[in-house]
């Protein structure tokens, strides 16, 4: 099947002036956009991502017409539906039927239109026996079921989504989540900014990462890229490194411990990162002065904060450092644990076992390679959290 | 398939004019909607857009018609000012209310595009419904002074649609002009006050010397405004001095919305 071209942007650019910078050493606009050029084809489903500011709303807005475009060009393929603000248009003083008319024209769709879906948009809102009520006596909750609803009805062939994924409760982003792989299913092209980086990944068929009005990356790496750009000048990885560890021992002042030593021990690293396939060991030198019970506690994380699994003195019976002296506390990380991404570890202290007495966010970070790089399919294999080494059996019957 | 092509450069005012067209719906339901949250919450509904223009009349026609003695030819006093208010109010209200539109709407249209001037459009709409009601007011006035209405009232949805298009004209002006720096919309309310008095609706057109009354035939307002007169009352006279001035409106509307599109997506950035 041959599929059309339901996006093009071709060099798309956009410059604002900025207004308080009239004095010589600051720039005196600023590139939102620069020389963005991709293309998205009917029925695809692509993900905008970057950190605030990167240009990713200006995208939608000038792929929507609502601003416009310095130089470069834009084309569209069909009817679009763009919601850069989920309700954006409504009136509180309206009711919710007059709301579903008003935002349906705004959203470019004749009165026929919004009249043929009226039942179904009502239905999916789940809002029925409200829909007379002025809005602005609806809970944030029906006010954003009733905009998404509008939106996700209305037979668009092109949608452009700013953040719709994030907001409401996780009922809610379950149920828009199908709604938009409804559409998708139905042919319908779907552009949307997200900072939920782990549905992303499942629900994209495409990524574009946008950093500083630039386009960075359009592929299936966009989203590590993204992420690694995004760990600070801390965890700023040379090509050939793996591990980094920030110096903690200042932060031990009045926990009654003194960090000697931190290091993490890995076998065979790879030059894109340490291998998953391999265990490894972290390893604390530390000098107790105090008689306090203290633990050692350390969660692994993904870039985005979700904790995976903790490397942890609490899982033992008895506190780890009970007396003064030097302890070396080794944590060994199972091989076939790890996907290939970054993880961060914190570090934190625990007395008794109930109270925290140190916190180090992120005081490590881990690089790890992806060994099946290359192999048709890795794609796949690379989407999740943590990999561990799940066997199967196939049998021909 | 529609297709849709973003570039650098303005719209055609024929591309933008097709494109106002096929967006149309949303005038009405700008209008319905700023109507209906007008008057909501109020039990007067639509009731104050006669009050306003009644207390205008009472004031106006007591200090200069009763305590100064101001006297309006052959037409009873109140009902010349009546007459000169019902244009005006209609003018003042889609200058000041399309002007600020761009800017009341600026969370609409930095999120959702459609062309900006639709905004002062569905102005149009909602002055011409307000406009419909206070001119009810003539009805017992007349009857009251025994006025004849003119046959020419017919043509009265013609200078209706002068005293709009020169309204738009300096909306559209003034909205380009203005979108970037706002000082021109603290200058508005100076723009009102003063304005009233280029056109003839407190006093006469004989009380102009000579040597002014060119510039004033000029102003197109003021022709409008005795247009309004010529149109409702039997009595009442025109001056063929008043024609270019009317002419000039409609070519000037379109001429200020050349000027206001081509800066249509750019509205946005400065809402």
């Amino acid at each position: 099947m041959s599929r059309h071209i339901a996006i093009k942007a071709e060099g798309i650019s956009k410059k604002f002036e900025l207004k308080h910078r009239n004095d010589t050493n600051g720039p005196s606009h600023l590139w939102a956009l620069n020389d963005v050029t991709f293309e998205v084809v009917q029925g695809e489903s692509v993900s905008i991502i970057g950190a605030n500011g990167s240009g990713k709303s200006t995208l939608l807005q000038v792929l929507s017409g609502v601003t416009g475009l310095t130089s470069g060009r834009a084309e569209l393929l069909g009817k679009v539906a763009s919601i850069l603000e989920i309700g954006a248009g409504f009136h509180p003083e309206l009711s919710g039927r007059e709301n579903v008319f008003l935002n349906g024209r705004l959203l470019g769709f004749s009165t026929k239109e919004i009249t043929d879906q009226f039942d179904r948009i009502i239905d999916f809102s789940g809002i029925s026996g409200f829909i007379d009520e002025p809005v602005k006596h609806y809970s944030s909750g029906m006010y954003l079921r009733l905009a998404f609803s509008i939106m996700a009805n209305l037979n668009a062939d092109v949608y452009l989504l700013d953040e719709v994924m994030s907001v409401g409760d996780s009922a809610f982003q379950l149920q828009s989540r199908r709604k938009i792989d409804e559409l998708k299913a139905g042919g319908r092209t779907v552009l949307m900014v997200s900072h939920a980086l782990n549905s992303v990944a499942e629900a994209s068929d495409r990524v574009l990462y946008l950093k500083n009005g630039r386009l960075m990356a359009t592929d299936s790496d966009a989203i590590q890229t993204y992420l690694s750009d995004n760990s600070g000048d801390l965890f700023a990885f040379a090509p050939d490194e793996c591990v980094k560890l920030r110096d903690l021992s200042a932060q031990f002042g009045g926990t009654g411990l003194k960090l000697m030593a931190a290091r993490i021990v890995t076998a065979d690293d790879l030059p894109t990162g340490i291998r998953p396939d391999r265990e490894f060991d972290i390893c604390l030198e530390l000098e107790a002065t105090g008689c306090d019970p203290l633990d050692i506690h350390c969660p692994v994380m993904d870039a985005t904060g979700i904790m995976l699994f903790q490397c942890s003195t609490v899982e033992n019976e008895t506190p780890a450092i009970t007396s003064p002296g030097h302890y070396s506390i080794t944590f060994t990380v199972p091989a076939d644990l790890l996907n290939s991404r970054m993880y961060y570890l914190n570090l934190l202290v625990i007395r008794d076992r109930t109270e925290t007495i140190l916190r180090a966010d992120r005081f490590a970070a881990l690089r790890v390679a992806n060994i099946a790089a290359g192999r048709p399919g890795s794609e796949f294999l690379s989407r999740t959290l943590i990999r561990p080494n799940v066997r199967n059996s196939i049998v021909k019957l | 398939m529609l297709r849709t092509i973003y570039t650098s450069e303005p719209e055609t005012l024929s591309a933008h004019l097709s494109k106002i067209w096929r967006y149309r719906a949303l005038i009405i339901t700008f209008a319905v909607r700023d109507l209906r949250t007008k008057y909501a919450q109020t039990v007067l509904g639509l009731g104050w857009t006669i009050l306003q223009p009644l207390t205008a009349l009472a004031i106006f026609s007591f200090f200069f018609g009763h305590v100064l003695g101001w006297r309006a030819g052959d037409l009873p006093y109140s009902l010349y000012v009546l007459s000169g208010l019902l244009g005006w109010n209609f003018f003042a209200y889609i200058v000041i209310q399309g002007s600020q539109s761009l800017q009341d709407s600026g969370h609409l249209i930095r999120k959702i595009y459609f062309p900006k001037a639709l905004l002062p459009l569905s102005k149009v709409c909602v002055a011409t419904v307000e406009l419909g009601i206070s001119t009810l007011l003539l009805v017992p006035l007349m009857l009251w002074h025994a006025q004849a209405l003119s046959w020419r009232v017919v043509l009265l949805p013609v200078v209706v649609l002068l005293n709009a298009s020169i309204a738009l004209f300096l909306v559209f002006v003034i909205s380009a002009l203005a979108y970037r720096k706002r000082d021109l919309f603290h200058l508005m309310p100076f723009l009102m006050y003063f304005g009233i008095w280029t056109a003839p609706i407190f006093f006469t057109d004989d009380v102009m010397p000579g040597a002014y009354r060119f510039i004033w035939h000029l102003n197109p307002i003021a022709c409008v405004t005795e247009a309004w007169r010529y149109c409702l009352f039997s009595d009442a006279a025109f001056d063929p001095g008043f024609i270019p001035g009317m002419l000039v409106c409609v070519p000037l509307s379109f001429l200020g919305l050349w000027y206001f599109s081509r800066n249509d997506r750019l509205y946005s950035d400065f809402a």
